[in-house]
């Protein structure tokens, strides 16, 4: 009996020192971190968030953050790499291993610890209050029949959502954007705003003669702790980056950070939020710091991602028009042709926006092109489209030629290839037309997945410009130009094809 | 050549064809005539299986098209047909229209194809609209090129779909003009159509078909001249008048 337990202590003891063996290795080699692009620690970033994180006058993300990620990156060893990317993607990003981390201003909440790890914090601030001028905030009882709104995701949402809770006929409302957000609390569209204290001072700036910020302790906000997010299984990083914060915060350079975006900064915007006229926020938003490159860089992603998307469209709708329209020997509608209608519905009865998050998140999610990742979610809902359109100039062909090609004795194939198809096109052209135009539209969403499109452009020069306007038309602008030149281009052929 | 054995055809539960027998002869030129609703398109489209028969058997030189073992893609090369609407293919030229099947189905040499097609406008007079698409033809050339498209395929039978109905009056003429000239040749021609004087030239057999039965068969004289039958007596005294 004795022998025996020693038999199994010493069988336990030794496979205990073999593993440690085969680990001992293993945790030797991993000085090096392991992230998604060798050498480089790749950020997730919502450039929308000054002081935080905003376009520079270069055109490139800067900001507190910034900086900060890459102190943290050079502690590493690592080269920093951001990509400016819509504020609620972040999370799933990393959670999907697209980005190493994110770092955006991001506070730890315990759902979004569900998704990713967050390390310390690096910064405290303060949740403010905007109002206008004749409003008063004391208590949590002065937002009773308010209308208050925050930005989707920020710690304030959560605020607020935990204060409707408590308060009678308090009404919520969600943004995508700071600055619309504030714009419709000055045009009287919103009581109230919660966000965080560093934006709502620029706010107030701005605005100076019309809201005013309240501190949030009058209803007990909690202190909004920044932390940068991880992906859960990588815990090597995380270590690294909270040893990485531990080293700057208690250096100088953390010191000069501060100053440098929490201080200064706002005064010195203080100077470019005052500039009213047109011409001169048209200077700002477009001459100034070369930022009209940022519109035509955006615009050349939309106008790639348009193209890739409509190609793909046009071929993959086109096959699926053809399947649809199989029938079986007896006339029968075939299996194929009723998958293909259960694409078509599905594809038509979802928002291309879900579509796209879905391609992005779930199905490639181990695709780091967002340019790919997009033109493949726009194609594959242009084809649906464009299968029906087909599928409609198909049917309009008369159906005495299919009987004639068959009466000669062509085969279905050869009687789609020769005959029918071509005309079909041809019906579908203006249709198709219209397609390839609204296309250029909806692809408006893809800084969703991290891609700077026309319409991101407007979101970031309007956020490092402090302006609203200005960026918007001038965008709106130039998708209108874009547009009409298309559909001059598009009715130019389509009037030489049907001569 | 062909032979039509017990053939039923019904739409909707409603018999169209009551089971048919009939002969066809090579070189045979035979009318087919009846009133509306008779089933005289029916039973022409039957004959390539553009309309599948309910029930019988038809047979082409000797192969039963019925049967689902038999191509009838190789059929319908030798046995082609041309339509009240024309049916020409609106994407292609003239010349197209009529090289594209002995190009791709009999694999005929380009130039040939060509040169003979064009031979063939030449005979019919349009050989200057050998480039136009059929947009800009008038219904009676675009019937005679119809009919060159069949012809061009070198086929054993032409089916005629009632090839003058849709017609103005004044292109009439130069339709059944090209189609008497065709008679001269050795083509088997199957004619659907309501013009009797030109069954009468034409056809040296002349089929009544009324509802759906084959009520006479004969000679054109013995049709149109000598017969007994009151539904045809009818039927002939109202479309002469």
């Amino acid at each position: 009996m004795a022998k025996k337990i020693k038999l199994k202590f010493a069988f336990i003891l030794s496979s205990i020192l073999t593993i440690f063996l085969i680990l001992l290795p293993n945790i030797k080699a991993k000085t090096e971190f392991e992230t998604i692009e060798k050498g480089v620690l790749t950020f997730g970033t919502n450039a929308t968030f000054p002081p935080f994180e905003y376009l520079g006058d270069d055109g490139k993300v800067t900001g507190f953050d910034i900086e900060l990620g890459e102190a943290i990156a050079e502690k590493l060893g690592l080269k920093a790499k951001f990509i400016d990317m819509s504020f609620e993607s972040i999370l799933p990003s990393v959670k999907n291993k697209k980005l190493d981390a994110g770092i955006a201003g991001l506070t730890k909440t315990p759902e979004r610890e569900k998704e990713a790890a967050f390390s310390m914090s690096y910064f405290e601030g303060n949740q403010f209050i905007l109002t206008k001028k004749d409003r008063d905030i004391k208590n949590e009882k002065s937002f009773e029949n308010l209308t208050v709104a925050t930005q989707v995701g920020t710690t304030a949402n959560e605020i607020a959502k935990k204060l409707a809770t408590k308060v009678k006929n308090l009404k919520l409302k969600e943004y995508d954007s700071n600055d619309i957000m504030v714009e419709d609390l000055v045009q009287n569209k919103l009581d109230a705003v919660i966000l965080d204290e560093i934006v709502s001072k620029t706010k107030e700036i701005k605005y100076g003669d019309k809201i005013k910020a309240t501190d949030g302790k009058v209803i007990d906000c909690p202190i909004e702790n920044s932390c940068i997010a991880c992906s859960k299984e990588n815990k090597e990083l995380l270590e690294g980056i909270n040893k990485a914060l531990t080293e700057i915060k208690s250096s100088k350079k953390y010191n000069e950070l501060l100053k440098k975006y929490m201080h200064i900064d706002l005064k010195e915007k203080e100077k470019a939020i005052k500039k009213n006229g047109l011409t001169e926020q048209f200077s700002t938003a477009f001459l100034e710091k070369d930022r009209w490159k940022l519109y035509l860089k955006g615009l050349l992603v939309t106008l790639t991602i348009t193209i890739i998307s409509a190609i793909i469209g046009f071929f993959l709708g086109s096959i699926l028009a053809i399947l649809k329209l199989t029938k079986t020997k007896s006339g029968k509608t075939t299996i194929i042709s009723r998958i293909v209608n259960i694409y078509i519905s599905i594809i038509r009865g979802t928002p291309v926006l879900v579509q796209l998050l879905i391609m992005w998140l779930v199905i490639l999610k181990n695709a780091k092109n967002g340019i790919l990742v997009a033109s493949i979610a726009f194609g594959l809902n242009s084809a649906a489209y464009v299968a029906e359109i087909i599928r409609g100039g198909i049917n309009a062909v008369d159906k005495g030629q299919t009987e004639a090609c068959h009466s000669m004795g062509f085969s279905q194939v050869s009687t789609m290839y020769y005959v029918v198809l071509p005309q079909g096109l041809k019906n579908s052209i203006p249709a198709l037309c219209n397609e390839f135009i609204s296309l250029l539209k909806e692809t408006a969403i893809v800084g969703y997945v991290a891609l700077a499109d026309l319409t991101r452009a407007a979101f970031s020069i309007s956020a490092a410009t402090y302006q609203t306007f200005m960026p918007l038309i001038l965008t709106a602008i130039m998708y209108f130009l874009v547009t009409k030149l298309a559909s001059i281009i598009l009715g130019l052929i389509e009037r030489r094809l049907s001569q | 050549m062909i032979r039509i054995k017990n053939l039923n055809k019904s739409f909707n539960n409603h018999l169209i064809l009551k089971n048919i027998n009939l002969e066809i002869k090579k070189k045979e030129k035979i009318a087919i005539i009846g009133p509306s609703g008779s089933g005289k398109s029916t039973f022409l489209r039957c004959l390539n299986l553009l309309e599948k028969p309910d029930s019988g058997q038809i047979y082409f030189n000797d192969i039963d098209i019925t049967n689902k073992k038999t191509d009838i893609k190789k059929v319908r090369q030798k046995m082609n047909m041309v339509f009240q609407y024309f049916n020409l293919f609106e994407n292609k030229t003239v010349l197209e229209n009529i090289t594209l099947a002995p190009i791709k189905l009999k694999k005929i040499n380009r130039e040939t194809a060509i040169n003979n097609a064009i031979s063939l406008l030449e005979k019919v007079g349009l050989k200057d609209k050998k480039d136009c698409y059929p947009k800009q033809l008038s219904g009676g050339q675009k019937q005679r090129i119809a009919i060159l498209r069949s012809i061009a395929m070198d086929p054993e039978v032409i089916l005629l779909d009632e090839p003058t109905s849709s017609l103005d009056p004044e292109m009439i003429e130069e339709v059944l003009n090209v189609i008497k000239e065709l008679s001269k040749s050795e083509i088997t021609l199957i004619c659907v159509t309501h013009e009797i004087n030109f069954a009468r030239n034409m056809a040296d057999r002349v089929i009544f078909l009324c509802d759906g039965m084959v009520l006479n068969d004969g000679t054109p004289e013995e049709i149109f001249n000598n017969t007994t039958n009151e539904r045809l007596q009818n039927f002939l005294r109202g479309i002469i008048k």
